[in-house]
């Protein structure tokens, strides 16, 4: 993976070392280039927007703590996801907090109450429909184990493939394809009435 | 390759086909049977719009956060790390220098002190029993804190005559 920044083209390679020598707009470019990807990681784990925040600068952080540990036997994303796959399922068996994200009104989504952003969509009936979309994905996501709903979300959020996602989890490819067919499989039962609903 | 139930739905080989797992020949099989199968069809769009949704509903997440802000405040925290990681490293490196000069400071002190704040009360430094020659104008000094006995004479015999100390 590359990056242009002041002009030029920064391999992840030359980005590992300048991070290993301490280059400040190194550390920038990292965060640049990883942001979005590991938030998106984090919010499909914990579907919360604002500790998913939390977690992004924690692995930022941890990497620029620990780059000096790092060996390059994986890619620097592998690396980043399998941080962000750890804190984000921390998050999620910390006893209080999973209290919240179990129980948590389905009326609001990631903390906030269920207020419809401003939107092109004029029309309340689609703004309520856009809602009831959201509950449903957060209530379908929340009924799948932390495994299986890990893997789905590295592989349909982020777009790993079977091997990437086994480097960043560090399991086998076999198990892989198995969790990924259970978190599908647990998802059609769940979708299932909404399947008939729509007949 | 072909699928010995090529006709029979397939929970598994459905889960691939989504993800493009097979080979070309029988991904061809599984559209044929999606084609014609209302529940494996059925199975495929609700798998499908779901993960769009899902998608969507990260994207729109994505959206609302202040990226550039996390973006500063992260690498504030990095460098108050370094920052301090620093000041610590340069403790550290103060050290080197800092230990052997107290130890040396240390040993000078305690040679200091147990020579002369804790040295045993001055004895006599010789006792004189007897007294031979001829001598004139003797002296005795002793010094007031040490006590050190000092003997002052002239020495008769010697032609040049001089002061003598003990």
């Amino acid at each position: 993976m590359s990056t242009t920044i002041h002009n030029r083209i920064v391999h992840d390679q030359e980005l590992i070392l300048r991070l290993q020598r301490g280059d400040e707009w190194a550390f920038q470019l990292m965060v640049r280039r990883f942001r979005k990807k590991i938030f998106s990681i984090a919010f499909g784990i914990t579907l919360d927007a604002e500790e998913s925040q939390d977690i992004m600068q924690e692995v930022f952080l941890q990497v620029y703590r620990t780059i000096g540990d790092f060996r390059g036997d994986a890619s620097l994303a592998t690396w980043l996801h399998r941080i962000t796959v750890n804190r984000s399922l921390n998050w999620k068996r910390r006893w209080a907090r999973r209290f919240k994200w179990l129980h948590v009104s389905t009326d609001s989504t990631d903390g906030q109450p269920a207020v419809e952003p401003e939107s092109d969509l004029p029309s309340p009936e689609i703004r309520v429909a856009n809602a009831q979309t959201r509950r449903q994905i957060d209530n379908a996501l929340k009924m799948l184990p932390d495994q299986a709903r890990t893997v789905f979300v590295l592989r349909e959020i982020e777009g790993l493939s079977y091997e990437e996602i086994a480097d960043a989890i560090g399991i086998k490819l076999g198990t892989v394809r198995s969790r990924l067919f259970h978190a599908r499989k647990r998802l059609k039962e769940i979708l299932q009435p909404l399947m008939e609903e729509e007949e | 390759m072909t699928h010995p139930n090529a006709d029979a739905c397939d929970e598994i080989r459905l889960d691939r086909y989504l993800d493009g797992d097979l080979d070309a020949g029988e991904m061809a099989q599984m559209a044929a049977h999606i084609a014609e199968c209302r529940q494996c069809r059925r199975q495929l769009a609700a798998l499908t719009a779901f993960s769009q949704n899902l998608r969507d509903r990260v994207h729109d997440a994505a959206n609302s956060v202040d990226f550039v802000a996390l973006e500063k405040q992260v690498l504030n925290k990095a460098l108050r790390q370094y920052r301090s990681r620093g000041g610590l490293s340069r403790f550290i490196a103060s050290l080197k220098y800092t230990i052997p000069a107290t130890v040396t400071a240390g040993l000078l002190l305690f040679f200091a002190y147990s020579n002369y704040v804790l040295k045993p009360p001055p004895v006599p430094s010789a006792i004189i029993n007897s007294f031979t020659g001829s001598m004139s104008s003797v002296m005795i000094f002793e010094t007031p804190e040490t006590r050190q006995t000092i003997l002052w004479y002239t020495e008769e015999t010697d032609v040049e005559s001089e002061p003598n100390a003990v």
